[in-house]
């Protein structure tokens, strides 16, 4: 009988602090900035120059902590990390070793609407390293240090994930819980958060694991999935060729969706960890631990049931809503002041999400959308225009029109109303005299109609609204014209 | 503990020094001196630490914390003064291979 095989994977996330500062100096965190502009003396890793842990990464790596359900250790410590590149002034990476910050969490997440769970083995915090870049044939490498310094956690899974698709599914969940909690953009594009795979692959019902292969570098949820498809499909393939797994780091080349071999391990790593002795132990007293896990936001879980159960909402919607950033909060806030919850999930999978599409509109943190004329549209604004709908004062197309108009101006959507004349015409007489006008302007097409043809109606119902410059209550209009074309009137 | 020549050779590596155009006789005289360092050193293991929690630092400072309020940088131009390549606000190094460095 043809051997069965399963696969081992565990994923080790690193995610960046989303903080003003490096966690060790006071140099400013950037991104796009030109090279070697926000490199101090610490990060440049000078002689004589000295760490100094700084208190928002800690906060931000024990929100992380709380949130993954860890332990947190009250007496945690630095560790150097010590190899050779020349990313890496120092010589050595501060780490965290065999005292980290987090340890034993789990992450729920769901994978073809059924519920799994991965174990958190650890989250510990550290230092990125700078980037380098090559260009295609010159013999040298460039180093900008900008990124050099920054805060860092890696977030290591147990390896309890099977599939590919577990794979993605855990990594999409753990961003949404990132950004939920207000630690990093989750801009996967900018390298904000990276992952690493451990693959190894076994006979079913076999305990050992096999060798493990490091597939580095899986910056988004496309290239993890295919990648680590890929890779369990390769190691089976070379076992069942009688061939042997070595144990190797490899990377992703999406061009040939393979994964290729970059070095392969000969003994362990040898890093010479140490306690680091620039830096005291970190000491987490009970009140710090208390604000953070009473200050915790609202996780993405519990948000989708939340929306479902409370809101009505289906579970599509309720996903959406919390997959994209800064909806959610957005959606509490209109559907607070009064809106339908269907209403606003209208606008924000709408003419919203087009806005940031379009990039008339981004999310910048906080609640509300920031708009390319740099002022924001909030909650309060989208209920105000809802209501404008909803008590007749304009029509739904004209409600799109006033939100194109908030998207350049500062104005509140009665004031723009106003000011482009898009009050709603719900007055029968006047209804009256524009259909009369189109009927008399277009007697083939009503003949026509009479005579069977009834789509017709619609081309009619096109013209009225036109020749009310779209001001007209299109149901008003709808009704009048029937009125006149059956009922003879 | 004795270091051996093994030893010797392997820690030189992980210090990216080559020991290969050193004579032999050389070679066993700094395993030697290492032994003899490291022997020194081991003389701590008499000291009975039962019970005691392992010190990562030798004073018993607390935990200091800066705020998170950045500090103007002193710009590439100062920054590189002392690079011994160039290009542009770059640091010129030696070609290194794609896909970053050894550490996660």
């Amino acid at each position: 009988m043809k051997t069965q095989y399963e696969a081992v994977i565990g994923l080790e996330v690193h995610a960046q602090l989303g903080t003003n500062t490096k966690i060790f100096s006071r140099s400013a965190v950037t991104f796009g900035e030109p090279a070697n502009s926000f490199v101090n003396e610490v990060c440049a890793g000078y002689p004589g120059s000295l760490p100094v842990l700084q208190r928002e990464a800690v906060t931000l790596a024990l929100r992380a902590g709380v949130a993954f359900g860890c332990n947190i250790r009250r007496k945690s410590q630095f560790a150097r990390k010590n190899y050779f590149y020349p990313d890496l002034p120092k010589g050595y990476q501060i780490s965290q070793f065999d005292a980290p910050l987090c340890e034993g969490g789990e992450l729920i997440f769901e994978v073809a609407g059924e519920s799994k769970r991965c174990g958190i083995t650890r989250i510990h915090m550290e230092e990125d390293t700078g980037q380098s870049s090559h260009a295609s044939d010159a013999p040298y490498s460039l180093i900008d240090l900008n990124r050099a310094g920054t805060g860092l956690i890696e977030i290591v899974s147990e390896p309890e994930l099977r599939t590919a698709e577990e794979a993605s599914a855990y990594f999409k969940e753990l961003r949404a819980i990132l950004v939920a909690i207000g630690i990093n953009d989750g801009v996967l594009a900018n390298g904000s958060m990276r992952c690493d795979a451990n693959v190894s692959v076994r006979p079913v019902g076999r305990e050992a694991f096999g060798t493990k292969v490091e597939v580095k570098n899986l910056n988004s949820f496309k290239f993890l999935r295919e990648a680590i498809g890929f890779e369990i499909e390769r190691q089976i393939a070379e076992i069942e060729a009688g061939g042997t797994i070595y144990q190797e780091t490899r990377l992703w080349d999406d061009a040939k969706k393979q994964t290729f071999m970059m070095r392969r391990k000969e003994g362990s790593a040898d890093y010479r960890y140490f306690p680091e002795p620039d830096l005291p132990p970190l000491l987490i007293s009970e009140a710090w631990l208390a604000e953070v896990a009473a200050t915790l936001p609202e996780l993405p879980a519990p948000t989708r049931a939340r929306l479902q159960e409370q809101c009505g909402l289906s579970a599509y919607d309720a996903g959406v809503l919390v997959a994209t950033d800064g909806f959610a909060p957005f959606f509490d806030g209109v559907a607070a002041l009064g809106t339908a919850p269907k209403a606003v999930t209208n606008w924000l999978s709408g003419s919203i999400l087009a806005g940031i599409n379009a990039r008339a509109l981004s999310f910048a943190g906080g609640v509300g959308f920031v708009t390319a004329a740099g002022h924001r549209i909030l909650p309060a604004g989208i209920a105000e225009l809802q209501k404008l709908v909803e008590d007749n004062t304009i029509s739904s197309t004209a409600s799109r029109t006033v939100f194109e108009k908030m998207l350049t101006t500062d104005a509140s959507p009665s004031a723009i109303v106003e000011r482009e004349g898009l009050r709603q015409v719900s007055d029968t007489g006047a209804i009256d005299a524009i259909i009369d006008e189109v009927l008399a302007a277009n007697p083939s097409e009503v003949e026509r109609y009479r005579a069977g043809q009834l789509p017709l109606f619609g081309f009619l119902v096109g013209l009225a609204m036109k020749a009310s410059k779209g001001k007209g209550d299109p149901k008003l209009v709808n009704a009048r014209l029937r009125a006149k074309l059956d009922g003879g009137a | 503990m004795s270091v051996t020549l093994e030893t010797l050779k392997h820690t030189a590596e992980l210090a990216r020094l080559d020991l290969s155009l050193l004579p032999l006789e050389e070679q066993n005289r700094l395993a030697e001196q290492m032994s003899r360092i490291l022997a020194f050193v081991e003389q701590l293991s008499e000291v009975d630490v039962e019970g005691e929690e392992p010190m990562t630092h030798p004073i018993a400072l607390p935990t200091t914390l800066a705020e998170d309020v950045a500090v103007p940088a002193p710009g590439a131009a100062v920054m590189l003064a002392n690079a011994p390549a160039r290009s542009g606000d770059e640091i010129v190094v030696p070609r290194v291979l794609d896909g970053g460095g050894e550490g996660g």
